[in-house]
């Protein structure tokens, strides 16, 4: 299932591709525990999206001959209380996270970026009073503040989704806001600027293809972040409530309970988090590598600047 | 920093007060009264009042910044009258110990294998290290939690203690409750410190003042803990200094498993109660912690480091 990455073909005319499929060779080439990390997002994907077809059994469909049972050739990974098998719930787990993982990333996207630029474009009082907001928040335990929303707009998928989306967003919107401003000083916005372009096409076709990089591995963080602070939530009883099989309710509704009669209960869906969080995790640290170093925080190795210097001249028009 | 508090104060207030379900209807609900509607209807109507919940949010906040400025007061709970002040104090030893143990542990990991990490870089140990750190990082605390209290109890019929005992009742039984959670916290924790560890030492090892420090002939010993360490924890100090928000949500999720009347069960108690007063007044010291130390960070940083000076 690597086809989709490796494959891809690379004569020297087609350069011009897209610079994520171009990021995304360089990881292949350069980051062994990067691939292995895209490798686990990719199967958590094909999982939640064919859950329908690979699970061997509905997500609520209940045995209640078997309950509690071990694993077995029957029921792989065992069944719950409920007698429903854990393998399938699992492998609908996974599609849970997945929308979560990429709806909030959606979401922090926007708002991060809208927040970012605005206030990292038209600086002074606009940025001034943005800020003081970013930092109030940034000041607020998150689970704690993250509990008090969700317990405002009460549980479900969409709402954990649109509450972790915008607080993500609004946390991250400092980094979009550095790099924002890191870019308005180049020539050609003021060259932009010269020729009378208005602020919302400078925004859109100079510093917005210019910020890719730190929105890209953006992204890719704030999904596992998202995965595992959904399930911290539905784990405390604030996130998806439970006939839905997301993990975190799983390891506390059936897990907890019945957990001295079938520990599996709680294992399984916890090995799956730890699994997915870890292979995002991998891949997010790979790409900010490869795209943005800025982001590290330190020097990595030394001698391993291949050449690859004109990264921004592609994107730029 | 003010206007930072300010605002502050008012998201705390805000995300409280508008929590759906009205406490007053839960209360009334839960004397279970009887009588006509229009009799609960007065009930209710002399409750809020009571509650000083009958008069706009605006308001609302408008008194509780008065109460909280003035008086230091910051509300009462709505359920049981008692000063909110005075319940989460008597709840916040608990947290902070956990807090401080956990700290304490993931500093003990972190610091350790960072270095060794840096020092012999690219060998066997640094890819161990390198990736208990990030399995530090992927593993959720609250299954971790699970686990331990799952499987010895499966096994060897051995359950962590789950009766609070206080410290000053009997510190070793309290400290042996305590070790657990504070020790998976920790774990969680460490995995940031640890790469940040790595990354400074590699970077500083690689300053000419190390190289004098070598070709002066002195031991590995001294060149890597008096030269390089001194500089390289600087910026680790910052990053410890930030775990701080997630050692407190940390600590909420391990109160909850492992049964520890702190802060974080009475959050979720009031939460689910809709104890607004509690609610706030809990963000809103969590938030005021946070912010002195993030300042907290900033001096320490310039202590640490001659070169940044405060005017």
């Amino acid at each position: 299932m690597s086809d989709a990455m490796v494959t891809m073909p690379e004569p020297k005319e087609l350069r011009r591709h897209s610079m994520l499929v171009d990021t995304l060779i360089r990881v292949v080439k350069e980051k062994p525990l990067g691939t292995f990390g895209g490798i686990v997002v990719l199967i958590l994907f094909v999982v939640g999206i064919f859950s329908d077809f690979i699970a061997p059994y509905g997500m609520n469909e209940s045995h209640l001959a078997h309950r509690l049972e071990p694993p077995s050739s029957e029921f792989l990974l065992g069944t719950d209380n409920l007698g429903r098998d854990q393998l399938s719930r699992i492998i609908y787990g996974a599609r849970i996270s997945m929308v979560v993982g990429l709806g909030v990333s959606a979401v922090a996207v926007v708002f991060s970026v809208g927040i970012g630029l605005v206030s990292g474009f038209l600086g002074g009082k606009v940025d001034l009073i943005t800020q003081r907001f970013v930092d109030a928040w940034l000041c607020l335990p998150p689970l704690f503040i993250i509990l008090a929303v969700m317990s405002l707009v009460g549980p479900g998928l969409l709402q954990v989704i649109v509450v972790l989306g915008i607080l993500f967003g609004i946390g991250r919107s400092r980094v979009i806001r550095s790099a924002v401003i890191a870019i308005k000083q180049n020539v050609y916005v003021e060259a932009a600027r010269a020729i009378g372009a208005p602020t919302a096409k400078i925004l859109i076709r100079h510093i917005l293809p210019n910020i890719m990089a730190p929105i890209i591995v953006l992204f890719t963080l704030d999904m596992a972040a998202a995965i595992l602070t959904e399930s911290t939530l539905s784990f405390l009883g604030f996130g998806i409530p439970p006939p839905v099989p997301s993990w975190g309710g799983m390891i506390s509704a059936e897990g907890r309970q019945f957990m001295l009669l079938s520990p599996w209960l709680a294992l399984w869906p916890g090995l799956a988090l730890a699994i997915a969080v870890y292979g995002i995790n991998m891949l997010g640290d790979a790409l900010r590598d490869v795209l943005d170093p800025r982001l590290r925080g330190g020097l990595g190795r030394y001698g391993r600047a291949k050449g690859k210097r004109t990264k921004l001249s592609g994107t730029t028009t | 920093m003010i206007p930072t508090l300010f605002i502050v104060t008012v998201i705390v207030f805000c995300t409280a007060r508008f929590i759906p379900g009205d406490v007053v209807e839960l209360m009334v609900a839960q004397a279970g009264q009887m009588g006509s509607t229009a009799e609960q209807g007065a009930t209710m109507e002399a409750m809020r009042h009571k509650l000083g919940m009958d008069v706009p949010v605006h308001i609302q906040y408008g008194r509780w910044m008065w109460g909280m400025l003035v008086h230091g007061d910051v509300g009462k709970s709505l359920w049981n009258d008692r000063p909110v002040l005075q319940t989460i104090m008597q709840r916040l030893p608990v947290s902070f110990e956990l807090g401080f143990l956990a700290l304490l542990v993931g500093l003990v990991i972190a610091l350790p294998i960072g270095v060794y990490s840096a020092v012999r870089q690219d060998t066997m140990g640094d890819y161990l290290g390198r990736s208990f750190a990030i399995a530090c990082i992927a593993l959720p605390s609250f299954w971790l939690g699970t686990m331990v209290i799952v499987f010895p109890s499966v096994w060897w019929n051995w359950t962590p203690p789950m009766q609070f005992i206080p410290f000053t009742q009997n510190p070793i039984e309290n400290l042996k409750q305590f070790i657990l959670p504070a020790f998976i916290m920790g774990m969680v924790m460490s995995g940031t410190a640890m790469r940040m560890m790595r990354t400074m030492m590699l970077e500083v090892l690689r300053q000419d003042y190390i190289r004098t420090a070598w070709a002066k002939g002195l031991r590995e010993r001294t060149v890597v803990y008096r030269h390089a360490l001194q500089n390289a924890l600087i910026p680790v100090v910052t990053v410890v200094g930030l775990q701080l928000p997630v050692m407190i949500s940390g600590s909420l999720v391990m109160e909850q498993i492992f049964n520890l009347p702190g802060v974080g069960i009475l959050e979720i108690q009031a939460l689910n109660s809709r104890d607004y007063p509690v609610v706030s007044g809990i963000n809103l010291l969590m938030g005021t912690v946070m912010l002195l130390s993030i300042l907290a960070t900033d001096l320490t940083y310039g202590l640490l480091d001659p070169r940044i000076r405060y005017e």
